[in-house]
């Protein structure tokens, strides 16, 4: 089974926070690769075809 | 065929015993992987696995023979959204020998094609090392680039 989740992970730059969403692929509950970047507002981002969103 | 005093002959060598490795002194491997989104800080491996994601530093390939990495072509193809101008850093692993090489610190994502030639190396390796390449991220400030593609193709001389 193939699942993904988004994670709001901000970065800091310059004492200012830069906004950041990345995404996590799953095969069988195991993560599949180095997670990815996903999007500024964690909704207008790119997931792959073929993938859920995983729940708990 | 063989000419001898205008007498037609074929000659049959005997190539069984030789290995196809035997019949060049020089190879170039290219390695790749499936488009993605990189994110920040993080280390993609790639093997020449072209239809999959970029793993961890579990997937590895080996070297057929001793020789010589003598150089590098590496190229960053960004299909969707360009990334700001921050470098990733490509390194070659020696996962056998521990040792890692650094290729390039340089490449960018921040146009359609990026074609990086690295000359001049000299990294030696074993036959049946196991190795990949290792590409880290920084962190993109203004904007990761997005449909991402590396290929980095190594030239190698065998010993």
């Amino acid at each position: 089974m193939r699942t993904y989740e988004i994670k709001y992970e901000p970065i800091t730059h310059e004492g200012k926070t830069i906004d950041k969403y990345n995404i996590y692929y799953y095969l069988n509950g195991v993560l599949e690769s180095p997670k990815e970047y996903h999007s500024k507002d964690g909704i207008n981002g790119e997931i792959r075809q073929g993938y859920t969103l995983k729940t708990e | 065929m063989i000419r001898v005093n205008n007498t037609e002959a074929f000659a049959l060598i005997d190539l069984s015993n030789v290995s196809s490795l035997d019949l060049f002194k020089h190879e170039s491997i290219t390695l790749g992987h499936l488009v993605l989104n990189p994110a920040d800080n993080q280390s993609y491996t790639i093997i020449d696995r072209f239809g999959s994601l970029p793993g961890t530093s579990t997937i590895q390939k080996a070297f057929k023979r001793d020789g010589v990495v003598v150089g590098v072509t590496i190229t960053s193809s960004v299909s969707s959204t360009l990334g700001s101008n921050e470098s990733v850093t490509v390194s070659l692993s020696n996962r056998t020998s521990a040792i890692d090489t650094i290729l390039s610190s340089s490449v960018r994502c921040d146009a359609r094609s990026n074609v990086y030639d690295v000359t001049g190396l000299n990294i030696a390796f074993n036959a049946d090392d196991r190795y990949n390449v290792i590409i880290d991220t920084p962190a993109w400030i203004t904007q990761n680039p997005q449909g991402v593609t590396w290929s980095v193709v190594l030239h190698i001389r065998y010993n």
